[in-house]
This record gives structure tokens, C-alpha cells and sequence, in this order.
């Protein structure tokens, strides 16, 4: 991380500069940690900082195929409140968007945000997922014979159509479902919503994204099927606990579930 | 001093050939192989092998001499001939042998990231290392017979690599395409080798006061011409020479890799290290130098020409690499010995890490943009003005169409097809007859 303009910072406030700074770069490092997991040629042992160190070495590599997951694995949206999904282990495999129904009684904002956010995060999670379901037609195949051609896009080898689609080295470890949109919302006011929103209504309709509503008020949860939005009754409503994410993660290449980390709700306690 | 310099050479090719057995023979019992085992074993052999070529090159300096024989023994023999198995260390072998299992050595170590998961992993690394065991024995041959096995390795795991992915149609079309050409060409060694026997008697390369040990010329200059016309011929194919050429471009069909180290590097200069080591017999024949002055001159400038047409940056440094190489034979054609032996080296070494770096072409030139501050300005055709300008759609057509040489070759390999089955036909007739009167002879009491 790069910081600018330091010499501008008044000299009093340097140590919390200081601090921030080794926060940013405690953050990084973890969360290079938690990336690395999904790299199969990443050591299984390695600490944050050398975690953080081979990301930045794998973004620079010539040979490397794969220097990111990008958002592979990417399945739901939670559009609400953060404090509905803090201390949640999400993996990375979800799109975070801050939306606060208390101030927003007659959901204006929430129109604004389905608008912009929906159809972009269903759209990448498609992307993802044609290319993973059927990568030869849908995605641009493997990577290694690519080739580019005027600066413009990439063919197989020496002649081919322009391969359009996510290459399968970017897909590989992706889950191929339709993105779940989780609102923070009330089921009404979605409904009314949608009326308002024929595109966006047609969208969820004819199934390219999953919809479902967590009534503010009731913490009740409503799934968009058959045409509106039903009651839904989760199969279990005990959710697991973790010790820490590193705890739950470590070693694991696949998918994981999203129990609660003790560790965050305690941090958040003693803030 | 002598017994551990024949060590350091031999063991330039005994260490790939090693590593061919150990992952062929294993595999085929049964072995799977992981990916860090594969790379690991590739990795330790080409280091090995580069390590003795250099430990050689040393040695042979320090001893102040000019090459090193190491005699393997025979394999059999017919009257006067013996097939001898001999390593030939010298001036040229050397830097090709050291440069070769340093490049594949590399090339190993990359693609260990570059094919990670790839479903080909153990069999890139196994042809790999066939090819670099091939290309020792091609380079460090004591003669041309033996020569002619590493040169055969070459073009089958090359066509083997170009058809990589062969669950598309495209690589293995043009997988077969590459070998067609290399068999066309290599039947020009075989014919010079069957020559060389029936004039000279024999293929050793021997010190004969040029530069490095050579091919023995024929008593006659028609012979010798005549086997210099023939080992030009082989060398068109395998350094894809106009008008024979066109596989190279769509020899990039392998993972990237493989393209750069085969055609940017170590397979397309083997045409003129035969030439480098038939250099008497060019001396010998002026013709045949002046054949591959023109060769390699009309090489230069349809690959320049062509290469300028390309949109597609695998194409573009093929006939890039192309160009080059047809300078190296104009070089070898004018009597110029350690000039294209350096150019080689220089041309392989960059060629190779421009294929390398073709996929990061975009970054690369966002990069370049960024650190310009506006968009790179086109080249001004300084070379292109040079041509009449009502030439130029023609030359532009010319080039677009790649010479037509694909047409030419088409039209002559259907008419070598319609020959063969015109003989195929009278062969046949000729044979129903023979056999038909034989059995009459027989039915007859």
C-alpha cells in the first residue's frame, strides 16, 4: 500500500498515522492469507506477511496463469445493513453493498441501489458462470495457447474466432449458481419496488438472479419463487461457530461454509 | 585431465536421455508423476547438463586445445563401415549445448508455474526433455548419422507440441502440417547421408583447418555440390526458409512456452548449425553457398515483408524469427563462421523471451503508454516508402497473402499426389501381372 502526501500530516497526529499505517498492512497481509488458500501452489503453512509477499510476487510473475481468483466463487449480494453480516466468515464470495432501511421508510434509495447493483452483480456472476458450465463455447477456453491480435482481444493459437468469456484458468474453482440477492428490506416495499421496475422485475423473473428479503422488522425471510416473494423456512437456524477464520480455513481448498467468527464478535465486544 | 573432460561431455546428453527413461519408463509402469516431482526432475537433469557443458568448455580452454572426441564405441559393422557413436566438443557444438540445456532448463522452471493444473503437465515435461535430449545428440554428434537421430527427435516432439491440445482440430492440423514438412526435408539429409556414404564413405565430422571439424568433402565437386544442395534442403524445412515457411506461424499453436523455446530459440537454428557444420563442403561448392545466400535472403525479406502485415503478435515474431534466420544463413552463405554462431545466440536468447512475454502484450504496452503519457506513436514506415507507391497494394497483397506460398505448395503437393498415384497405379498393375504369371508358372506341372 502506497501512502501520499505524508509530509503534509501535522506532526502531532503522526503516531495515529503510524497506527493506521500498521493497521492497513496487518489488513493486507491477512487478507492476502485468506486468498492464498484457494492457490493450490501456495505452501499451506505460510504466515500473513510471506502470504502477502507471494501475491504480490504472483502479480508480477510472467508464468503465472492465475495471478488472482478475481471473483471467482462469487454466489450472493448482501445489500443491507453491516452489521447483519459482521463477524460472518463470507469467504469471498460475496458482493457487499451498505444499504440502511431504518432512514429509508419508502425505499427510494433502495430503487437507485437495486438499479445500479443488481443487474452489474448478476452480470459478472453469470459471466462466471457460463464460462465455467461451458468453457469452450461460453468462455475463452485455456489460457495457454492464447493469443493476442490487434491489441484488441486474444484467439486461440494462430487462427481462430476472438474467444469472448472468462478463461478456464479464471473459472476453474467457481461454483456455477445465479447470484443470490440478499435484501435487508421489507417484503412490501420490494414488491412495490418491482412493480416500479419492469427490467429489473423481468430479470428476476425469468430466473438470471435469485432474490430474497430479510424483513427489517421481524428478521423474517422472504425468497422471490413462482412469481413473487413467499415465505421462506430456513432448514436450520442454529449457525456454527469458528474460532477465527484462519482457524477454519486453514489447510482447505474448497468451499466452506459461513459460521460466525468468535473471535471478530469478541473484538467488536471489546471495542 | 582427459578422462574428466569425456565425463563432463558425455554426461551433456546422458543427463537428459536420463530423464527421458526415468519419466517415460516410470510412467508407462504405472507411475503418476506430481507436478513438482516432473519439474524437479527436468529441472535437475538440464541443470546438470548445463553445468557439464560449461565444466567442458572450461576444461577444454584450460587444456588449450580446440575440440574434444569422445569415442562411445560401435554399433555394427558392414565391410569397411562402422557405425562409431562418438561426442564431438568444440568451438560450435559448445555453445549451442550450453545455451540449449540452459534454455530448456528455464523454459522447465517457467512452465512448472505455467502449466500448473494443466491436464498435459507430465507430457509437456516428457517431450520437453525428449526435445532436449535430441537436440544434444543432434549438436554434439561426432558424425552425421548420428547426428540425423537428434534431428528426428527435434521435429517429432515439435509436431507432438504444436498438436499439445489436441482435443481441438486446429493444433493437430497444424501439428501435421510442421511434420510433413519436417519428413520432406529430412528425406534431403537422408538422400546427402546415402551420398555421403556411396562417395566419401563416411559422415564423421573432421578437423580439416576450418573453424571447427566438418563434413569431408567428395572427390568430385558434382558430389560435394550435390550434398550441399541436399543438406540445404534439410536445413529449409527445419528453419522454416522461404518457400517452405509457412508451418512456422501456425506452428504457434502449444502453450507459449514450447512456441518460444522450438521456434524462438533452439529448433529453428538447427538448420543453420547443419550448414555451420557442413561448412567445408560450402567452401568447397560456391554454388551452394550462393544457394543459401539467395535462400536466406529471399527468407529475410518475405518474413520482414510479411511479418509487417501480421495483426496477431504470435505470427508477427514468427516471421520476425523467420527474418532472422534468414540473415544467419545469407551470413553462413558469404564464408562468415563465428558471426552467425554469435547472432544465433543473441537472436534465440531475445526471440525467446519476446514469445514469452506475448502474452503480457497488452500490459505491456498499457504500461508503456502510461509511462509515454499519451498513445505510441505509430511507426513512420520509413522502409515502407522505400517501395513505389503504385507497388504498394500489390506488395501489401503480396504480404497479406503470406507470398502464396501455401497456394504453390498446394498446387505441388497435389500434383506429387496425383504422380504418386499414377505410379501407385502402374505399381500395382505391374505387380498383378507378376504375381499372376509366377502363378501360372507355378500352376504349371
Amino acid at each position: 500500500m502506497e501512502w501520499f502526501d505524508e509530509d503534509l500530516m501535522p506532526e502531532a497526529r503522526q503516531p495515529a498515522l503510524e497506527e493506521v499505517k500498521h493497521l492497513f498492512e496487518t489488513v493486507c497481509e491477512r487478507q492476502a492469507h485468506e486468498r492464498c488458500r484457494r492457490f493450490e501452489s501456495a505452501p499451506r503453512d505460510g504466515d500473513p506477511a510471506a502470504a502477502k509477499r507471494l501475491v504480490m510476487g504472483r502479480a508480477v510473475d510472467l508464468a503465472q496463469p492465475r495471478p488472482e481468483c478475481g471473483h471467482a466463487t462469487n454466489a450472493y449480494a448482501v445489500i443491507g445493513r453491516r452489521e447483519r453480516t459482521r463477524g460472518l466468515f463470507l469467504d469471498r464470495r460475496a458482493f457487499l453493498v451498505s444499504y440502511d432501511p431504518t432512514v429509508d421508510p419508502d425505499g427510494a434509495v433502495l430503487a437507485r441501489l437495486l438499479n445500479a447493483v443488481v443487474p452489474v452483480g448478476a452480470v459478472i456472476n453469470l459471466e462466471y458462470y457460463f464460462s465455467y458450465v461451458d468453457p469452450i463455447t461460453y468462455g475463452a477456453g485455456s489460457k495457454l495457447p492464447h493469443n493476442i491480435t490487434g491489441l484488441i482481444g486474444v484467439m486461440d493459437g494462430h487462427a481462430s474466432d476472438l474467444r469472448t468469456g472468462l478463461p478456464w484458468q479464471m473459472v476453474e474453482i467457481h461454483e456455477p449458481v445465479r447470484l443470490l440477492a440478499i435484501i435487508d428490506a421489507e417484503p412490501h416495499i420490494l414488491r412495490k419496488l418491482l412493480v416500479a421496475a419492469p427490467a429489473l422485475a423481468q430479470f428476476i423473473a425469468n430466473g438470471w438472479i435469485q432474490v430474497a428479503a430479510v424483513s427489517p422488522s421481524t428478521n423474517e425471510v422472504w425468497h422471490f419463487s413462482g412469481g413473487d416473494l413467499r415465505p421462506y423456512e430456513p432448514e436450520s437456524t442454529v449457525l456454527p461457530v469458528a474460532p477465527s477464520s484462519v482457524f477454519l480455513y486453514h489447510g482447505e481448498l474448497d468451499h466452506l461454509g459461513c459460521p460466525r467468527i468468535v473471535a471478530a464478535s469478541a473484538d467488536e465486544e471489546a471495542a | 585431465m582427459d578422462l574428466w573432460l569425456s565425463f563432463c561431455v558425455v554426461t551433456i546428453v546422458s543427463a537428459p536421455a536420463l530423464a527421458v527413461l526415468v519419466l517415460g519408463l516410470l510412467s508407462w509402469l504405472g507411475v503418476r508423476f506430481t507436478e513438482r516431482w516432473t519439474a524437479s526432475i527436468v529441472g535437475a537433469a538440464f541443470s546438470t547438463a548445463a553445468f557439464a557443458a560449461l565444466a567442458s568448455f572450461i576444461g577444454i580452454l584450460a587444456d588449450g586445445r580446440s575440440s574434444v572426441e569422445v569415442k562411445l564405441g560401435s554399433w555394427f559393422q558392414v565391410g569397411h563401415y562402422s557405425f562409431e557413436w562418438s561426442l564431438l566438443a568444440d568451438r560450435l557444438s559448445l555453445p549451442f549445448a550450453t545455451f540449449a540445456a540452459m534454455l530448456v532448463g528455464l523454459i522447465g522452471a517457467f512452465s512448472r508455474r505455467y502449466l500448473h493444473r494443466e491436464l498435459g503437465f507430465f507430457r509437456f515435461y516428457l517431450l520437453l526433455s525428449l526435445f532436449g535430449a535430441g537436440v544434444q545428440v543432434l549438436v554434439l554428434a561426432g558424425g552425421l548419422d548420428q547426428a540425423f537421430f537428434g534431428w528426428e527427435l527435434v521435429g517429432l516432439t515439435s509436431a507432438l507440441l504444436i498438436a499439445f491440445f489436441h482435443e481441438r482440430p486446429k493444433p493437430v492440423e497444424h501439428g501435421l502440417r510442421a511434420f510433413l514438412t519436417y519428413r520432406l526435408c529430412d528425406a534431403g539429409l537422408l538422400a546427402a547421408l546415402v551420398w555421403l556414404h556411396h562417395k566419401v564413405g563416411n559422415s564423421q565430422f573432421v578437423e580439416q583447418g576450418a573453424a571447427w571439424a566438418t563434413l569431408r568433402t567428395a572427390p568430385e565437386l558434382f558430389d560435394t555440390a550435390l550434398i550441399g544442395f541436399l543438406l540445404l534442403w534439410a536445413s529449409m524445412g527445419k528453419s522454416a526458409q522461404v518457400p517452405l515457411g509457412g508451418w512456422l506461424p501456425r506452428a504457434m499453436e502449444g502453450p507459449t512456452p514450447s512456441s518460444a523455446i522450438f521456434y524462438g530459440s533452439i529448433s529453428i537454428h538447427l538448420g543453420p548449425y547443419l550448414l555451420l557444420r557442413s561448412a567445408h563442403v560450402l567452401d568447397a561448392a560456391p554454388w551452394v553457398a550462393a544457394a543459401v545466400v539467395v535462400v536466406g535472403a529471399a527468407t529475410a525479406v518475405h518474413g520482414s515483408f510479411v511479418g509487417r502485415v501480421q495483426t496477431d503478435i504470435k505470427s508477427l515474431l514468427a516471421h520476425a524469427s523467420m527474418t532472422q534466420v534468414g540473415l544467419i544463413l545469407v551470413e553462413i552463405g558469404l564464408g562468415l563462421r563465428y558471426v552467425p554462431l554469435i547472432h544465433i545466440l543473441g537472436h534465440a536468447t531475445i526471440r525467446s523471451l519476446e514469445i514469452l512475454r506475448s502474452p503480457s502484450l497488452l500490459h505491456d504496452h498499457h504500461h508503456l503508454e502510461r509511462a509515454v503519457g499519451r498513445q505510441i506513436p505509430r511507426t513512420p514506415f520509413h522502409l515502407e516508402r522505400l517501395a513505389p507507391a503504385a507497388l504498394r497494394p500489390w506488395l501489401y497483397r503480396f504480404a497479406l497473402e503470406r507470398g502464396y506460398h501455401d497456394v504453390l505448395l498446394r498446387k505441388v503437393a497435389l500434383g506429387v499426389g496425383a504422380l504418386a498415384s499414377v505410379l501407385d497405379r502402374v505399381d500395382r498393375t505391374v505387380t498383378a501381372w507378376l504375381v499372376g504369371r509366377s502363378a501360372e508358372k507355378r500352376s504349371r506341372p
